[in-house]
């Protein structure tokens, strides 16, 4: 049983993963308590798909969140069996809902929008890569998450109206959720399920990254139940996680901060000095040779007049 | 690879002929009409008026499937709601609407396409079929109509526009029917290609018609297991409704080549008998 491995992304903010299908999976593995050996790549190129995350066992290979929980329910393991059929069937139904309004204005959040692109999302995956991946896979992602708002919204030709429509049907999404959640615990009485772990994945990025446009992750914060399901889970399941972030934090305080960031947002500062350090010597060198000069420096040295060198100048 | 060059060039200059075309089809437009602009509330305060017309394809030579479900499903809102209507037929229909699906309806001055829309522009004149329900009621009901949104309409589109033999024997021969020759091929290449893309985008492309047809049969079931044994699912009718009315019963009455969706439908017999109360209803002549 403990064969089963799981590939994700790292995590950021608090965050066990960044990403949200890895989340989903994370999380419900960890509502269930499988026991499961969980890894931080950095390197999606030898995935089935292209994408994280990656259940491994023995030799089945699993991509996506639907599949794993099947997987889980042949071996036994579901969080699901307390749900009569009537409550099974609304889960199927809200999580169609979720991704049919919420997911639409998470992809804009964290890809489409330009700011939150390029100040949070690609330095983040960024740094979760390696070198010549890093410069693919985020672009990747980011023409995949365009294409969907194309398709569902294709008929909006500014991106601020579909900006509008996508984080308004959002909210009323959110208002949904939450007038169902209401006072208890969890969505389905007070043990968790697969549902749970859905709403958890959307939320908590929402709730916990640092986005530069925040419009989306504040219609979360101001839904009270929401947040406080959100901080719910991350205390009882990602513990050691949020106590590292915490950890971190304070001692970022404490030691200065300007620096810290500096790196962070410029994660590659020595590569970059070196590399212009060359570009900036390979161009004088060329434009050395391009004026000749080298053949004049040879000159000076086969002649004892150093005045003979000046005239020469001056003809150039 | 000289295939390959040849199919993108081919699809820029239909792109191109199709823009220029959906242009010159708008200038066509009959009359003016102004989509509904949200800050313009004080319009919405009058009576719904008496010659609210729905716009569709023609029914019987070129709707295709998904767009006779939504047509059929907010004449079944409209009934329900005892606002009156008339069906007008136009081949350009999908054209006129402005966010290029049918059906729509033309209310005085507003355009409004949908059946989401139309049905809040009727609560904004205060006519609504669930002010019965409580808040996680309507929560409950969103989430349905958002389950048939996403399985029911894009199996569909599926079928209709992705499974060869439909495609050929009936989309195909539907789609060009009301255009001239070279439009008419040029027409249904074009939508095929929009359709494919907005599956490819929704991850629907790469599925078997297996897996589509597994998942229309679990989205069935969940409708049924939520209906239970009940006349309706809220106790009075309300858009769901006549949503799954308008889904189920195209499914089920359209004759298509590949008889298997129709058949994966009316295995959920409570979904179909709901289907033939509300056809009995609001849609029997006396």
């Amino acid at each position: 049983m403990a064969s089963i491995e799981l590939d994700i992304w790292r995590g950021e903010w608090g965050l066990a993963s960044i990403d949200l299908e890895c989340l989903k999976v994370l999380t419900y593995m960890k509502f269930i308590g499988v026991p499961v050996k969980v890894r931080e790549v950095s390197n999606p190129f030898f995935t089935p798909k292209g994408t994280l995350p990656v259940v491994r066992d023995g030799r089945k290979v699993l991509t996506n969140f639907e599949e794993v929980v099947d997987y889980l329910k042949t071996l036994h393991y579901s969080t699901d069996l307390h749900l009569n059929t009537k409550q099974a069937a609304e889960a199927s139904a809200f999580t169609q809902y979720l991704k049919d309004k919420l997911y639409p204005a998470y992809q804009y959040c964290w890809w489409v929008d330009e700011k939150n692109y390029g100040d949070l999302t690609r330095p983040t995956y960024a740094k979760a890569l390696q070198l010549p991946f890093n410069f693919y896979y985020p672009s990747r992602y980011q023409n995949a998450a365009k294409d969907m708002i194309e398709a569902l919204f294709g008929e909006h030709a500014d991106l601020r109206e579909i900006e509008r429509t996508a984080f308004l049907e959002a909210e009323k999404c959110l208002k949904t959720l939450s007038d169902r959640l209401g006072e208890s615990e969890y969505f389905f009485g007070n043990r968790p399920t697969s549902f749970d772990a859905v709403v958890f994945a959307y939320l908590a990025p929402l709730v916990k990254a640092p986005f530069p446009n925040p419009t989306l992750a504040n219609h979360v914060k101001a839904i009270n139940n929401l947040s406080r399901f959100v901080a719910r889970i991350s205390q009882k399941n990602f513990r050691n996680v949020t106590d590292e972030y915490n950890k971190q934090n304070a001692k970022k305080k404490s030691a200065g901060t300007q620096s810290e960031s500096e790196i962070a947002n410029f994660p590659n500062q020595t590569r970059n000095k070196i590399l212009a350090a060359l570009f900036a010597a390979i161009a004088m060198t060329g434009f050395a040779v391009a004026n000749g000069m080298f053949q004049d420096m040879k000159e000076f040295q086969h002649s004892q007049d150093y005045s003979e060198m000046f005239e020469n100048e001056e003809d150039n | 690879m000289l295939k390959e060059y040849a199919n993108k060039i081919l699809d820029f200059l239909i792109n191109v002929i199709c823009a220029a075309t959906r242009k010159c089809m708008k200038l066509m437009v009959n009359y003016n009409c102004h989509p509904l602009i949200p800050h313009q509330r004080r319009y919405t305060q009058e009576p719904w008026p008496d010659n609210v017309k729905l716009f569709q394809p023609y029914e019987v030579e070129q709707i295709l499937l998904p767009d006779n479900a939504s047509c059929l499903a907010v004449q079944a809102f409209l009934k329900m709601c005892n606002l009156p209507f008339e069906v007008e037929m136009r081949w350009n229909a999908e054209f006129m609407s402005p966010s290029g699906r049918v059906p729509f309806i033309k209310c005085g001055a507003f355009v409004v396409p949908e059946l989401e829309s139309i049905a809040q522009f009727a609560a904004n004149k205060g006519v609504t079929l669930t002010s019965k329900l409580s808040s996680e009621e309507r929560a409950e009901m969103r989430a349905y109509m958002s389950l048939i949104t996403n399985v029911l309409v894009n199996a569909e589109l599926y079928i209709s526009w992705l499974d060869q033999e439909t495609f050929n024997a009936v989309t195909k021969v539907r789609n060009s029917s009301v255009y001239p020759w070279p439009l008419g091929w040029i027409q249904t290449r074009s939508k095929r290609a929009a359709v494919v893309k907005r599956l490819k985008a929704l991850h629907w492309h790469d599925k078997t018609l297996d897996q589509v047809l597994a998942d229309v049969e679990q989205c069935c079931n969940s409708l049924s297991q939520r209906l239970g044994d009940k006349e309706f699912f809220f106790g009075t009718p309300t858009e769901l409704d006549a949503l799954v009315f308008g889904h189920v019963f195209t499914i089920i009455t359209t004759r298509l080549p590949c008889r298997r969706l129709a058949d994966t439908v009316s295995k959920c017999t409570s979904l179909v008998s709901l289907a033939k109360r509300i056809d009995e209803r609001y849609f029997k002549r006396p």
